[in-house]
């Protein structure tokens, strides 16, 4: 058996899909706004999964999720010297159910049980910035890092559900008003996208939120937001990502504080003798494993990488490092290397102390 | 590229398209919205494909924002239980090579999925997953090495 036989041992493509495919192409091929001007005409969720996932999601909400509401405001706290704690305070009036649906009132719809897929254009944008991707805009100059990135963040279905998001490293935040909606401003430290602009459209069920590079300016924020056409399209999304969503995975309650013995398997202390293996490549999947001891003699912190031997450090972490030694301030970088740091730093640190021998 | 040609390139990287979805998804419903939705996506951004020789790299990267966007919402809409059940369901049909791929971690079968079944060269799988070169030996090497053991023998792969 040959990882090369992946291939065809594979499942082939059902006929449905591949007629799915097929047509799609035709529409879209037939569909001459598709270059002229930028727009896009969505042949889309012809699929049963469409209706699958908002059946799903109606469920999962809950009853509540068909109140309408009253009221909707901001809430903002200070936690410690670099948080922000954001809250989206909801405010759901249980009489007034299915009020949107029936469409007799103009009230939020905020908790209603469906929300719209939103089109949000810029009308404005600063000098020398292109749109590069889905709701990324970007200077030329600095192309792929900073500008905007647009993000709708669904709001929770009732106040029950309200989660308020914790941003961290904040230097200051204040709440703004952009054409009349309520904001927040979030200032950081750190990182490609040193601010974050969060805006309510309550009546669309939806919160933007706005990351600006560090290449951007407040003011030039503000005067993009304010020229952005946001509006309600006749899509129901069927996929999104709530207001404080990813607080709740996060939440204090999940983390763990017990360890197995699996997971601790690669904590030691000082004295203890570890089996390693050196790894040389030959080639892009193949590698030759040489078994190596090492004994834990002392342990020492560093912030840089200045205690490594340099012949250690491949082209790759060089590029993520700056003159200092130092992890350059790049959000990018960092998160992509994470990872593959680990190993690296494994393999380094023997050099200084001896072949054999891990600090 | 014309919208023509990447019509052409679509349809004939079909089967692909497929493969690399299902190599990220449980079941096909999910494939088919992870592609129709790359498909429209890519006929948007056409203009901004710079190189054609790239397109095939440029439109499998499409398609795999796609599928991390669907496993993303999923995650939170439908119980565990329920994915697992899909995914036993169709696993009875496959053979032991592609069950046991299916069972790696979610970047070490992508990687394997892209490099054996696909084609990829190292270096379009790092364009396509947006990482470094070595990052990609290093899931190929460890999604090998957890084949050896799950498959028969130890020395299967």
């Amino acid at each position: 058996m040959k990882l090369e036989d992946l291939k065809k041992e594979s499942p082939m493509i059902p006929d449905e899909i591949r007629s799915m495919i097929e047509s799609e192409v035709k529409a879209q091929i037939a569909n001459e706004e598709n270059t002229d001007n930028g727009k896009v005409i969505h042949f889309r969720k012809s699929f049963t999964k469409a209706a699958a996932i908002a059946l799903v999601a109606t469920l999962a909400v809950g009853t509540t999720a068909f109140a309408a509401v009253k009221y909707f405001q901001w809430k903002v706290e200070q936690e410690g010297n670099y948080g922000t704690v954001i809250t989206a305070e909801v405010s759901v009036d249980e009489t007034e159910i299915l009020a949107r649906e029936t469409k007799e009132t103009d009230e939020l719809a905020v908790g209603t049980k469906e929300v719209h897929v939103l089109s949000m254009k810029p009308e404005w944008l600063p000098e020398g910035m292109k749109e590069l991707e889905w709701d990324k805009y970007s200077f030329e100059s600095n192309w792929g890092k900073g500008g905007f990135s647009l993000h709708p963040l669904a709001i929770l279905p009732s106040e029950d559900n309200s989660k308020p998001i914790l941003e961290r490293y904040v230097t200051s935040s204040e709440e703004i008003q952009v054409n009349g909606h309520e904001g927040v401003y979030v200032q950081k430290h750190g990182g490609n996208f040193d601010k974050i602009a969060y805006v309510a459209y309550p009546e669309y069920g939806w919160i933007i939120k706005c990351y600006v590079g560090k290449d951007t300016t407040k003011d030039q924020m503000m005067k993009f937001l304010e020229n952005l056409n946001v509006v309600e399209t006749e899509e129901i999304a069927t996929s999104f990502e709530y207001f404080g969503e990813r607080e709740i995975e996060e939440t204090p309650a999940n983390y763990k504080y017990d360890a197995t013995a699996e997971e601790m398997k690669n904590l030691h202390q000082i004295g203890d003798t570890i089996e390693f293996e050196d790894l040389e490549w030959i080639s892009a999947t193949e590698a030759k494993s040489t078994p190596i001891q090492v004994t834990v003699k002392d342990v020492q912190l560093y912030d840089d990488f200045s205690a490594l031997n340099p012949e250690y450090i491949d082209d790759d972490l060089q590029k993520a490092l700056g003159e200092d030694g130092k992890l350059k301030k790049t959000r990018f970088v960092l998160s992509r290397r994470e990872m593959e740091l680990i190993p690296l730093i494994r393999k380094s640190i023997p050099s200084r102390l001896g072949k054999n021998s891990y600090t | 590229m014309t919208k023509e040609k990447l019509g052409e390139l679509i349809i004939e990287a079909e089967e692909s398209l497929y493969r690399v979805a299902k190599s990220l998804l449980t079941n096909d419903a999910d494939c088919a919205d992870a592609i129709q939705e790359a498909i429209v996506k890519a006929f948007e951004k056409l203009p901004q494909l710079r190189n054609d020789r790239y397109a095939k790299t440029w439109l499998v990267r499409i398609l795999m924002n796609e599928c991390y966007a669907i496993m993303r919402s999923e995650k939170r809409l439908t119980s565990l239980e329920s994915i697992e059940e899909v995914g036993e369901n169709e696993m009875e049909d496959y053979t032991d090579l592609y069950r046991a791929v299916s069972a790696l971690p979610d970047q070490l079968r992508l990687a394997v999925t892209l490099y054996y079944a696909e084609g990829f060269s190292v270096k379009e799988i790092a364009l396509i997953e947006d990482t470094t070169e070595s990052a990609i030996k290093n899931r190929l090497l460890k999604a090998r090495k957890q084949l050896k053991v799950q498959l028969e023998g130890g020395n299967a792969v």
